[in-house]
């Protein structure tokens, strides 16, 4: 294959259609039917004493009010487990409508089925709720105090977690320094433009259940509805054509509101549509990243790390749909590019009576590197070593791959980095921003302003498992129809599938159609997260264009009297190598590859029983053949692979409003082959954008009664563009050997290590140590008048 | 996020404005909707009449005179931005109409609006009240001129009684001698400011302060006027210098924090502010 549009800058071809508004997305979906409206508890944690919706149910256009004791089989119990593991002692998850408690302020008590949403929400106005209002847990000192989210689960510990390699004791006992650091990380989300949406409709003719869903995972949204409304997976069909952004928000389901929009299209025989405000999205889908950090570091003269200890507390809110999985990536993916020898680390995940955690573009890889690379820093001030020099002596070497970290990562697959080149990545970064000239330059800050540099490296586990599945279709017409089952939220899949698909095949990239995310055209995959689309996904649909490739070649060979191995496949045309002259279109080829008995079209007769074309001893399709020019393929990763990076970035500090400037931002990444540079481009601006804003801008501010105060995009500061700077990137290509493509996820790298390279840009600027994130010119004001980052 | 019920009436006149306005209980005026609507959408106003003032011809005049410019009350951020006159006379009117928010919020949102929104964190309330400006109302019972400084009587909060129509605002525009400067820091682009000031400060004919006025915003329930005639008459405000500058207004000033902000640093960054905008004038 010569790769014509593989690793090449295409324009998305998704792009004309989403920015001309011509996105279909689930809010589009019509508006006849009911709308459904959440009643949300006003309450971080409170008994339920009554309900009276009587009122409610006289308001014009109100078709239904639920509360708990109206639900009906199986929507009576907790909504799913999704991912279980051991070390999760006390998992809970929430009810569908609340059953007597309420534990987060936000959490769905009744669910109101009207014309539209105004009248849903004017008749929530009128539903009465007594409540017996409880202490609220809230923050991690509190989850560690004595009063209990869930009265059965003592501590309020969900999981309880250790990992070890090596012996950390000896190690810290023998190193020449031991260091202790607390860092401490805040709340944030993702923020996607597009709140949860879904659209269910019940056609009772063909009794299908038809839900548009903003979902990053609609397979495994068919299998949760169709299992708890007790229908067959059958009758379920779930799309997602377009989403505005998931983060790892939308990879959470079934929702409560997933689950009541099915039941209520059937229960009611119309539509029924929610689609989440703002509002709701802050307090009632998912948050990420609140983590307090204890960190032991054991090293020598030369900075070398010799023991790591960590322990952790990952403040998990008042439920764990996804088990622990945020956690676990930290204490998995702390090493990063270092050698660790001697690493142990133990958490703790805890209730409180806020916002349930799931893991948020990142996944709990921020807190990793920041820990890690805020470590680093501080080994290379005591040591009074370059902080780019602590790095080179510890990274693991470009020989010494793959690297077995000795741990279990989120697969449940041993962490081993499959390939990667740091000591490369760091360099890259360093010259693109000067670092060695850096003195010079913070003698020549703006009057008034203090300079600082910092960098920080990172490793991220992509691609993982279970599998994913591509279908390609060439058809008649010529053609080529892609289909795989995990969904997009923007990320760009309808271009890279088809680079990937055009290359394989030998088709022109205009002639490749891609659809995600719809169970009518591809019922098994897993979901997008975990930055894994384009390795399982890429990789299947490749897996998929060869068979077909193969095929063609196979029924153009009885065509065109020709030896198999003499063809090739050259813009959609079947030819003996070399030559033009002898070739068959490949829509012909699809013609061929479906014996018909009735022609539909001129071309078409070619394949009509007295076209005179086969063999008349051998059935039209041969045992073991299939009609049609089309294949499926699979991709499954024995494990994850590891994509990588290093971030560096110069800052200033205002000295009279504390604001921090970035001055320059540099990136180099490394993901393996890139398919479209592009898009990993757009992908690293994104993830960047996000970490800068959980660095500088964004947080949860609960107050002690568990009420999120800046649940508005007013309050709660999501930067605009006008706040991120440019972003300088550039790229190392280190192909993974796990996949025949080469490529490793880049869905999230950009975020990652955001917060630790600015963090030390900062400490660099000021002179005092940075321990928390994000950083607020009011709080950067304050340690500069004590001159120093209290753990707070 | 979405309003109660409520009436829409589109008045063809201001007659038949402050008319609806008299004979309708619990109305209130709809402008650009920039702020009132948000309300209404988190529910935390549920007016049940709406009397949308914002396509009537008489509202919607700019006059600038030498000594004065007059807004009208369907005029949005935008226009005045667009009003080249309004550029040349009276420049900080310019100058604190582009901190306000983001063009599409200015497209819509009216000056006047901002002004009976009372919001001391609003540009044009600190404005109106440095240049000591006015507007002008109606009623069914007829009009009357509210100073600056009667106007604004608590956050979101104005002396305008529930019959009253805004008409128009009128901004007196500087002598010769007179220099103005706006700064303002906000957290992000165009959001309200944590702190910000508007200076203006009059000179002899020997280049020293023979006056000097700065308005803070967002540092309490209404904006902020502080007068530096003890401190700056006679002087030049460089002589005088930051530190004194600095630690007077902190002084006069008592900010309350919030969710992002400290009150301590509030009143750090509005002294700053001040500072920075008086050294502006020099
Ligand atoms: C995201 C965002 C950011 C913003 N940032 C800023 C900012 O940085 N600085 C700033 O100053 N403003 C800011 N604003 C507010 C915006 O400037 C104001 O919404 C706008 O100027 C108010 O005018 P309006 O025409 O939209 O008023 P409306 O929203 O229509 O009305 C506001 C209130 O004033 C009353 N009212 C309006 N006109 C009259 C009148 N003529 N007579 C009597 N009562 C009247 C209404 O009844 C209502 O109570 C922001 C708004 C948004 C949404």
């Amino acid at each position: 294959m010569t790769p014509q549009n593989f690793g090449r800058a295409i324009r998305r071809t998704e792009d004309d259609r989403l920015v001309t508004g011509r996105g279909s997305f689930t809010d589009d979906a019509g508006s006849t039917g009911l709308s459904l409206t959440m009643i949300r508890s006003p309450y971080a944690n409170a008994r339920i004493l009554s309900i009276d919706v009587s009122e409610a149910l006289e308001v014009e256009g109100v078709q239904a009010v639920l509360t708990y004791s109206d639900l009906p089989g199986r929507l009576v119990e907790p909504l799913p487990l999704l991912i279980p593991h051991p070390s999760l002692v006390a998992p809970r998850t929430q009810y569908i409508l609340a059953n007597e408690h309420v534990r987060y302020v936000g959490q769905a008590i009744v669910a109101i089925f009207a014309t539209d949403r105004y009248v849903g929400e004017d008749a929530a106005e009128r539903v009465i709720i007594e409540y017996e209002p409880g202490e609220a847990v809230v923050g991690i000192d509190a989850a560690l105090g004595p009063h209990l989210v869930h009265e059965d689960v003592p501590g309020n510990v969900a999981a309880d977690h250790s990992e070890h390699v090596g012996d950390v004791d000896t190690a810290l006992a023998n190193a020449s320094h031991v260091l202790e650091l607390e860092l401490n990380m805040e709340r944030s989300m993702g923020s996607s433009l597009e709140g949860r949406a879904s659209h269910a409709t019940w056609d009772r003719h063909s009794r299908k259940l038809r839900i548009q869903n903003a979902t990053q995972t609609p397979t495994s949204v068919r299998f949760a509805v169709a299992n708890i409304l007790e229908i067959p997976d059958e009758q379920v069909e779930v799309f997602a054509i377009d989403v505005g952004g998931g983060f790892g928000t939308k990879v959470i389901h079934p929702w409560p509101e997933d689950i009541l929009t099915a039941w209520g299209a059937i229960e009611y025989d119309c539509p029924v549509k929610f689609t989440e405000d703002r509002v709701e999205h802050f307090i009632s889908s998912s948050h990420e990243r609140a983590q307090r950090h204890q960190i032991k570091v054991g090293f020598d003269e030369e900075g070398r790390i010799l023991g790591l200890d960590v322990d952790f507390i990952h403040d998990n809110g008042a439920y764990t749909p996804y088990g622990m999985i945020a956690p676990l990536i930290t204490a998995t993916q702390l090493p990063g590019p270092y050698k660790l020898p001697n690493y142990r680390v133990r958490f703790r995940s805890v209730y409180t009576n806020t916002v349930q955690v799931t893991p948020y573009r990142g996944a709990a890889r921020p807190h990793a590197v920041f820990s890690m690379e805020r470590t680093i820093d501080r080994i290379a001030a005591f040591l009074e070593i370059d902080r780019a020099e602590v790095r080179r002596r510890n990274f693991i070497q470009p020989d010494e791959f793959p690297y077995d970290l000795g741990m279990i990562f989120q697969d449940g697959r041993p962490a081993i980095y499959d390939s990667g080149n740091y000591p490369e990545l760091l360099e890259k970064v360093l010259s693109m921003i000067e670092w060695d000239d850096f003195p010079e330059r913070r003698s020549q800050a703006t009057p008034g302003r203090r300079r600082g540099i910092g960098v920080a490296c990172y490793v991220e586990g992509t691609g993982l498992g279970p599998y994913e599945g591509g279908h390609v279709r060439v058809e008649t017409g010529g053609k080529v129809q892609v289909s795989t089952g995990l969904a997009s939220s923007g990320q760009g899949h309808h271009t890279v599938f088809a680079q990937i698909v055009a290359d394989e095949l030998g088709v022109p990239f205009e002639d490749v159609e891609v659809v995600t995310g719809d169970t009518r055209r591809f019922q098994y995959a897993v979901g997008t997260f975990a930055s894994r689309a384009a390795v399982t996904s890429g990789n299947a649909v490749a897996e998929a264009a060869r068979l077909v490739k193969e095929k063609a070649i196979s029924i153009a060979a009885d065509a065109l009297e020709a030896n198999p191995d003499d063809l090739e496949i050259v813009d959609a045309q079947v030819q003996v190598k070399g030559t033009t002259a002898r070739g068959i279109p490949l829509a012909q080829v699809a013609v061929l590859a479906n014996p018909l008995r009735y022609s539909f079209s001129e071309a078409a007769r070619a394949a009509t029983q007295f076209a005179g074309a086969g063999d008349l001893d051998e059935p039209p399709v041969k045992p073991g053949e299939d009609p049609g020019l089309e294949a499926t393929g699979w991709y499954s990763p024995v494990r994850a692979t590891f994509a990588s990076g290093a971030h560096a970035v110069e800052v200033e500090v205002d000295a009279a409003t504390s604001e921090v400037e970035i001055l320059r931002y540099c990136v180099v990444h490394d993901c393996g082959r890139l398919i479209n540079p592009m898009i990993v481009e757009g992908q690293i601006h994104g993830g960047v954008a996000q970490g800068i804003a959980g660095a500088l801008y964004e947080k949860m501010a609960y107050d002690e009664d568990g009420n999120l105060q800046n649940a508005s995009f007013m309050d709660f500061l999501m930067p605009y563009c006008t706040e991120i700077p440019e972003v300088e990137i550039d790229h190392l290509e280190t192909l993974s050997p796990l996949n025949p493509l080469g490529i490793k996820g880049a869905g999230e790298a950009g975020v990652i290590p955001v917060s630790a390279a600015i963090a030390a840009a900062v400490e660099d600027a000021e002179g005092f140590q940075i321990n928390h994130m994000p950083l607020f010119p009011s709080e950067l004001h304050e340690m500069r008048a004590i001159g120093v980052d209290e753990p707070n | 996020m979405k309003p109660s019920p409520f009436n829409y009436y589109c008045p063809a006149s201001v007659d038949e404005a402050v008319q609806l306005l008299s004979d309708l209980e619990d109305a209130k005026i709809l402008a650009g909707g920039q702020s009132l609507i948000p309300l209404m959408n988190f529910r935390l106003a549920a007016p049940e009449h709406l009397i949308d003032i914002s396509g009537l011809a008489e509202l919607s005049e700019i006059k600038v005179d030498p000594d004065e410019v007059e807004i009208g009350a369907s005029v949005t951020h935008s226009q005045v931005l667009q009003s080249e006159q309004i550029g040349s006379e009276l420049p900080l009117l310019w100058e604190a109409e582009k901190l306000v928010a983001h063009e599409v919020i200015r497209n819509r949102g009216t000056l006047c609006g901002s002004l009976a929104h009372a919001d001391p964190a609003g540009e044009m309330t600190a404005v109106l009240s440095v240049l000591r400006g006015k507007v002008q109302t109606a009623s069914v019972s007829g009009g009357r001129t509210i100073q600056a400084m009667d106007l604004f009587e608590g956050p979101l909060q104005s002396s305008l009684r529930d019959d009253e129509l805004i008409v128009s605002a009128t901004f007196p525009t500087l002598g010769p001698n007179a220099v103005s400067s706006f700064r303002e820091v906000a957290r992000r682009h165009g959001d309200y400011a944590v702190a910000g000031a508007v200076s203006v400060v009059e000179y002899d004919d020997n280049s020293l302060v023979c006056s000097a006025q700065a308005a803070f915003l967002s540092v309490g329930p209404v904006p902020t006027l502080i007068s530096l005639d003890d401190l700056l008459v006679g002087h030049r405000i460089e002589d005088v210098g930051y530190t004194e500058i600095y630690n007077f207004l902190s002084s006069q000033l008592d900010p309350h924090g919030d969710l992002q902000t400290s009150a301590d640093y509030r009143r750090h960054l509005a002294a700053e502010m001040g500072w920075a905008s008086l050294e502006a004038c020099t």
